[in-house]
């Protein structure tokens, strides 16, 4: 490989740490299992460089070994109870409720609060693939194209998995916001004559 | 212009905020949200969840000082360049290595056949001295040592014993890979080895001197070395006696051996 695309390369490698890291740790949700995650996702990362092409493949390729490595984490920690949502269940069961209106929040920095720390816990809940398809977009930055890169499949399957993921977050919060008093509700049928007066 | 139905729009919302749709479909569904306020209110949850989701990069906590240098290390210790270029180009490299390694062999092989010296030739002598014991044939028949070696060598050069020296024996062995001859003689308590062979003993490394007749002299081991070239066979002399001594021996012997061929 040419000095000057090597020197691209090895600088775009490391361009990836914070997003790696940052996702490492949504992942794992801890700070030092984040950091052996990382560790060994460069220390693969510096063993196969020479499987790069170009410096385009290089955000993908290390989300890919960073979930390689997560998965034979998990693989080895087999005591770990297996998490299974139902995300189609849950959603099909109940009805889907009337989303709170965002004007009626009490305090605004009580729902980002609250919110910031209810959405680790939900994320948490999600099946392995929907959850990493959603870190994967809203910490490790990749596009749909890059996230089908990394978890192998159709852009359309990404796209079906976030939309899964995203639309049960929402449902989860909308209940937890309601049942924490945190959102007043109001109902649609008032909403509607504010609209036509 | 494209009309949408609410649940077109909230299947489409998630990719209408990634910026994920088309020119027309992306005007549809924000001229639907501007008329319709059910859907405009699952649009607003759906903008208050995702703002929650991107503060989840920002609220990570910042990993060890450290480990931005324990993920750099590998890079401190990049490859030195012909290393890079070897991985770089593997069918290279395999071709580059086994080049090395035939360079390597052929040198090794071409040290044993032409780097041998005469001290290979004056410990063989050394030990037979020692113990004749270990002669093939023991006999003081010249005639009968030419006939021997014949058969055992595949060659003999005319057997002639020295002045004054007697034949204790012979023996066939391989030195260097070659098929060598030794005829043993004494006299009073001396021994003169003679080796005959088909290669040219005058090759070999250690000769320090030649004289006018092509006869090569060394010495090693305190012990004196002669070698010449007779047709299609060379000789070897060692003995304990003197230079000059040896050098008399080897001009009798080989004036002797091409007046036999002469004949």
């Amino acid at each position: 490989m040419p000095g000057k695309e090597n020197d691209a390369l090895t600088e775009g490698i490391l361009a990836c740490f914070e997003a790696l890291y940052r996702t490492a740790f949504r992942l794992t949700g801890n700070k030092a299992h984040a950091e052996d995650l990382v560790q060994e996702t460069y220390l693969r990362a510096w063993r196969s460089g020479a499987q790069l092409h170009g410096p385009l493949d290089v955000r993908p390729w290390m989300f890919r070994i960073l979930r390689t490595v997560f998965i034979d984490q998990l693989r080895k920690e087999s005591s770990r109870p297996e998490l299974v949502t139902d995300i189609e269940n849950l959603l099909a069961a109940s009805e889907e409720p009337s989303p709170p209106e965002v004007s009626d929040v009490k305090a605004r920095r009580n729902l980002d609060e609250v919110f910031d720390q209810e959405i680790v816990t939900a994320i948490t809940e999600l099946p392995d693939a929907e959850r990493l398809a959603l870190l994967f977009q809203a910490v490790g930055g990749l596009s749909y194209r890059e996230i089908s890169e990394v978890l192998e499949c159709p852009i359309g399957t990404v796209m079906s998995r976030l939309h899964r993921a995203k639309r049960w977050l929402r449902h989860r919060l909308a209940n937890y916001a309601k049942h924490c008093g945190i959102i007043c509700t109001t109902s649609l049928q008032e909403e509607r004559k504010d609209a036509e007066a | 212009m494209l009309k949408l139905s609410c649940q077109e729009v909230q299947s489409l919302l998630d990719a209408f905020h990634d910026n994920g749709l088309d020119g027309m479909n992306s005007l549809a569904v924000q001229e639907h949200l501007d008329e319709c306020p059910d859907c405009r209110r699952q649009w607003r949850w759906l903008c208050e969840v995702e703002a929650s989701l991107a503060r989840l990069y920002e609220s990570v906590p910042s990993p060890n000082q450290d480990l931005r240098c324990r993920v750099q290390q590998p890079t401190a210790r990049q490859p030195v360049p012909v290393l890079a270029f070897l991985r770089a180009h593997g069918q290279l490299a395999g071709v580059v290595s086994l080049a090395l390694v035939l360079a390597v062999a052929g040198i090794i092989l071409l040290r044993e056949r032409t780097g041998a010296d005469i001290m290979v030739f004056v410990r063989d002598s050394a030990k037979m001295s020692q113990d004749a014991a270990s002669l093939d044939l023991r006999t003081s028949d010249t005639q009968q040592a030419e006939q021997w070696l014949k058969q055992r060598i595949g060659f003999a050069t005319a057997v002639r014993s020295p002045s004054g020296f007697k034949l204790v024996g012979a023996r066939s062995c391989r030195i260097n890979d070659e098929s060598v001859g030794l005829l043993l003689f004494e006299r009073d308590g001396q021994r003169l080895a003679w080796y005959v062979s088909r290669s040219p003993l005058t090759a070999l490394r250690g000769f320090d001197d030649t004289t006018a007749g092509g006869i090569k002299l060394g010495t090693c081991e305190g012990r004196q070395v002669a070698a010449w070239d007779a047709g299609d066979v060379s000789c070897l002399l060692v003995t304990d006696l003197t230079k000059d001594a040896l050098l008399a021996l080897a001009n009798e012997v080989a004036h002797s051996a091409s007046q036999s061929l002469k004949e």
